[in-house]
């Protein structure tokens, strides 16, 4: 017994002498994500590790927004030029000059070749962008030339945020074990310091960077995940944490209140929508269709549950990229006409009975659905909710269109900013149903989606009206009722400036570019 | 019976027992996973995943052989300490075990601690006065910590000791500052006895503070549970004729509550104590999760929620192992005890 209170003695002791670690003269900034990271690799990441990846690589082109709303631009990276040929079909990029890779390896167009034929071999989720290129060669260290089997908008594929990260061409045969050990061999402003998958990554600043730091540069960064919604929320609140995301919407007003924190949103490139099943009646009638999406209480959804923190779709392209249609049909609720609409159909009262599939466990699509439900109930339309998981939904949904959903609820984002990505992934005629869960097939539609993309290369804004007019015709020909265009939204610390995200790089806190 | 079997056949035949268990919970949890829905070789490829992809995935992972087969090939690697690589995080799951059931052990080991230092002694002061007001007191405060949800009282610990007081840390294993200046050298996982053992005294008491609270949370059931049935127990033990005896020899009470009594009536507490730390083991999770512990539970239930078969069959079986050496230790322990324990 003695013993023991001598010993808790002796901890007690110790542990009053022993100072707390006192305040260090770094500059330290404390990020708090949701989950956590899964693939460090930056030639396969597909997921939100790129809030890592973005700070210690490097691609050769950024996407950057543009002010209040306007199309965005492509700014030098890696490259600090670029030129198609005349037919499309070769782009030349010159390079950076005097940037090495953390490793001491030197970034040159090697280097381009090496990161692009890796990402081409390991085929990750997003290697497809490179689809188009045969081969990348390198005539002088600061050239890199890019042949291509199409004509296709390389710089833009180049600005990805998966898949288009420069690594190290001394990494060699190395897989993602290497990078997932917590190594790395980037160009950017951060380096890894430690790495503990699904808890933690630190960051600290790579004093080789070719670029230059702002005033109040941020030293260390520690990135923790937080499963718990309520934690994220204290520790930010309680100052243990800079800059959180996935806070809950019913709190925002509260945690924008508080003195030392304030909630800031920007535009995401995502969207949410149901899809109507046009391969089989009643659905594969327009004015069904337009019944339907009167039917949807768009204010409800937008207003009381997403509390503001979205806005109503306008068409499948999210505002703020370029194919968006400001002009496009834009459906509200009007219950009456939708009954008047379902009656000229031909649809006799109470005759309607639709299911609608939606990955079980996330709230929005749970809640969207349960509204709809009483909004169609109030027209004599049933609606049967079916939450499945992802897998048994889209499993579903691409075996046979004749038994399968009437609507489909799902989520989108592109690969890179393109709205090539949301016309012709969601809605282009397919043979074999990949993600065009509508079935939807109009030539008409394709042919303006082709005309788009044949020019994207070479004629940006010809492309880009091909686009417009395309989103208008399908707004109006609702294949899908368009719910809403998300918004990022984060608490950020008051002390720390200039942090504004990126919707080419949801997640990213660009570590370079903050300041406390 | 058992007293014509040596103690060490016994033990044996005990251990058998156990084998057969653990082969049993293999094929159940084995089973289970693949009559789920959802398609392991789709959700290995990932999302966005080409059917070439997925064909490739099934191909790698074996399933595309006879269950029997899969199986045993499940089986011999579990054996040699491999459980495949883990869907979600993409680690070798054997070395994301090693990682977050340190932290959970440390937890419930703190927990358990807790337990026997105050629940007992508090069962023990109780019992010596029947009826009286320590009695009463304690009898409430042993409902109630029993009774009360843990992630309420998570909150309400996180509420006063960080938010109002700040005398504690919200979350996590160690500061930001202790994990950058005074990094806790890692030898068995557990942050505190790191610390210890690396004589890093200011990273022992940043672990110490941050392992206050939850561990603290997690034991209010168990001290309830042991101040409970030590105090039943003892309440037996009081009436028999040796303690009036050991009373009429004028022995001080305090002697015979701790030493005579106390012995006697441990049994049951411990058997109890063992069923709860294994139960802790996998129950820990809601502290883990709102003090951001870095634990098995919270690593099993993000592994529930993304249907990653392979962690959910490893977590069960390591689960199933520990729960059972728990036991078996606590048998052992109360065969020690008392004499007329044999193991059966």
């Amino acid at each position: 017994m003695k013993k023991t209170l001598s010993l808790i003695a002796a901890i007690v002791a110790v542990m009053l002498w022993s100072a707390p670690a006192t305040a260090q003269s770094k500059n330290i900034f404390t990020a708090t994500y949701t989950t956590g990271f899964i693939d460090l690799d930056p030639s396969t990441a597909a997921s939100s590790e790129i809030a890592v990846l973005a700070n210690v690589y490097e691609p050769l082109v950024w996407w950057q927004p543009g002010e209040d709303g306007a199309d965005g631009t492509l700014v030098p990276g890696l490259a600090t030029s670029w030129e198609p040929s005349e037919d499309g079909l070769t782009w030349t990029f010159q390079l950076r000059d005097g940037v090495t890779f953390s490793d001491g390896t030197p970034f040159n167009s090697e280097a381009v070749k090496f990161s692009i034929e890796r990402a081409q071999r390991l085929e990750g989720a997003s290697a497809w962008i490179w689809w188009a290129v045969e081969s990348v060669t390198t005539p002088d260290p600061l050239t890199a030339v890019f042949t291509l089997t199409d004509a296709s908008p390389i710089p833009l594929i180049a600005s990805s945020a998966y898949s288009a990260w420069m690594v190290s061409p001394a990494v060699g045969d190395k897989t993602g074990e290497w990078f997932n050990a917590g190594n790395a061999a980037g160009t950017g402003p951060f380096l890894v310091r430690s790495y503990k998958p699904g808890v933690q990554t630190i960051l600290e600043r790579n004093t080789n960077y070719w670029g230059e730091a702002p005033e109040g540069a941020i030293d260390i960064a520690v990135i923790d995940n937080v499963e718990d919604p309520v934690l994220r929320e204290q520790r930010l609140l309680g100052g243990k944490s800079d800059w959180s995301e996935g806070l809950e919407t019913d709190n925002l007003e509260q945690i924008d209140a508080n003195e030392n924190v304030s909630v800031e949103r920007f535009n995401a490139f995502q969207n949410f929508f149901g899809m109507y099943n046009t391969a089989k009646p009643p659905l594969d009638n327009l004015q069904v269709r337009q019944a339907l999406s009167y039917a949807f209480p768009y204010d409800q959804l937008v207003n009381n549950i997403m509390s503001g923190q979205v806005s109503q779709a306008r068409g499948v392209v999210p505002a703020g990229m370029p194919g968006h249609a400001e002009d496009a049909q834009q459906f509200t609720q009007d219950l009456a006409k939708a009954k008047a609409l379902l009656a000229e159909a031909g649809v006799a009262e109470n005759s309607l009975s639709l299911t609608v599939t939606y990955t079980a466990g996330s709230p929005e699509p749970q809640k969207a659905a349960e509204i709809y439900k009483a909004a169609l109930a109030s027209i004599g339309v049933e609606l049967t909710l079916q939450p499945m998981s992802w897998e048994a939904q889209y499993e579903l949904a691409t075996s046979n269109p004749e038994t399968a959903q009437d609507i489909f609820m799902m989520f989108w984002w592109p690969t890179y900013v393109t709205s090539l990505d949301f016309l012709a992934s969601l809605f282009r005629s397919e043979d074999s149903i990949n993600y065009n869960l509508s079935y939807y097939k109009n030539p008409a539609f394709d042919a303006l989606v082709d005309a788009g993309a044949a020019t994207m290369a070479t004629d940006a804004a010809s492309s880009a009206a091909s686009f417009e007019e395309a989103s208008r015709l399908l707004a109006a020909d609702a294949p899908a009722v368009f719910l809403y265009d998300q918004k990022s939204t984060y608490g950020v610390s008051n002390d720390i400036k200039n942090f504004v995200s990126n919707p080419a790089y949801s997640h990213v806190v660009f570590l370079n570019q903050i300041s406390r | 019976m058992g007293n014509d079997m040596s103690g060490l056949t016994l033990i044996l035949r005990r251990l058998g027992m156990t084998l057969l268990v653990i082969v049993c919970v293999s094929i159940i949890t084995f089973m289970a996973t693949r009559l789920l829905p959802a398609d392991p070789a789709a959700l290995y490829a990932g999302p966005r995943a080409s059917a070439d992809k997925i064909e490739e995935a099934r191909i790698q992972l074996g399933l595309d052989k006879p269950l029997v087969v899969q199986y045993f090939s499940f089986a011999g690697d579990a054996l040699r300490g491999d459980f495949g690589i883990s869907f979600r995080t993409r680690q070798p799951i054997s070395s994301d075990i090693k990682r977050f059931l340190p932290a959970t052990l440390e937890l419930v080991f703190s927990a358990m601690a807790l337990a026997i230092l105050i629940g007992i002694p508090l069962g023990v002061v109780a019992a010596a006065r029947p009826g009286g007001v320590v009695d009463q007191l304690t009898r409430l405060l042993a409902i109630s910590m029993a009774s009360v949800p843990s992630f309420w009282v998570a909150m309400i610990l996180q509420l006063i000791f960080f938010k109002w007081l700040d005398w504690l840390p919200l979350s996590g294993q160690v500061s930001t500052e202790t994990m950058l200046f005074n990094p806790i050298e890692p030898i068995t996982g557990m942050g505190t006895l790191d610390a210890l053992l690396g004589k890093n005294w200011v990273g022992f008491r940043d672990a110490f503070l941050h392992l206050l609270l939850p561990a603290l949370t997690l034991s209010l059931y168990p001290i309830g549970l042991a101040l409970r049935m030590t105090r039943s127990s003892m309440g037996v033990v009081m009436k028999e004729r040796y303690i009036t005896t050991a009373r009429a020899m004028g022995i001080s009470s305090t002697h015979i509550l701790f030493k005579f009594a106390l012995k006697n009536a441990l049994a049951p507490v411990l058997t109890v104590l063992g069923l709860t730390f294994a139960f802790s083991l996998t129950g820990a999770v809601l502290v883990e999760v709102i003090f951001d512990w870095p634990g098995i539970g919270a690593y099993v239930t993000a592994a529930i929620l993304a249907v990653d078969f392979p962690v959910i069959m490893a977590v069960t079986l390591v689960g199933t192992v520990v729960y059972i050496l728990v036991n078996l230790l606590v048998d052992m322990a109360q065969a020690m005890l008392d004499p007329r324990v044999t193991l059966r």
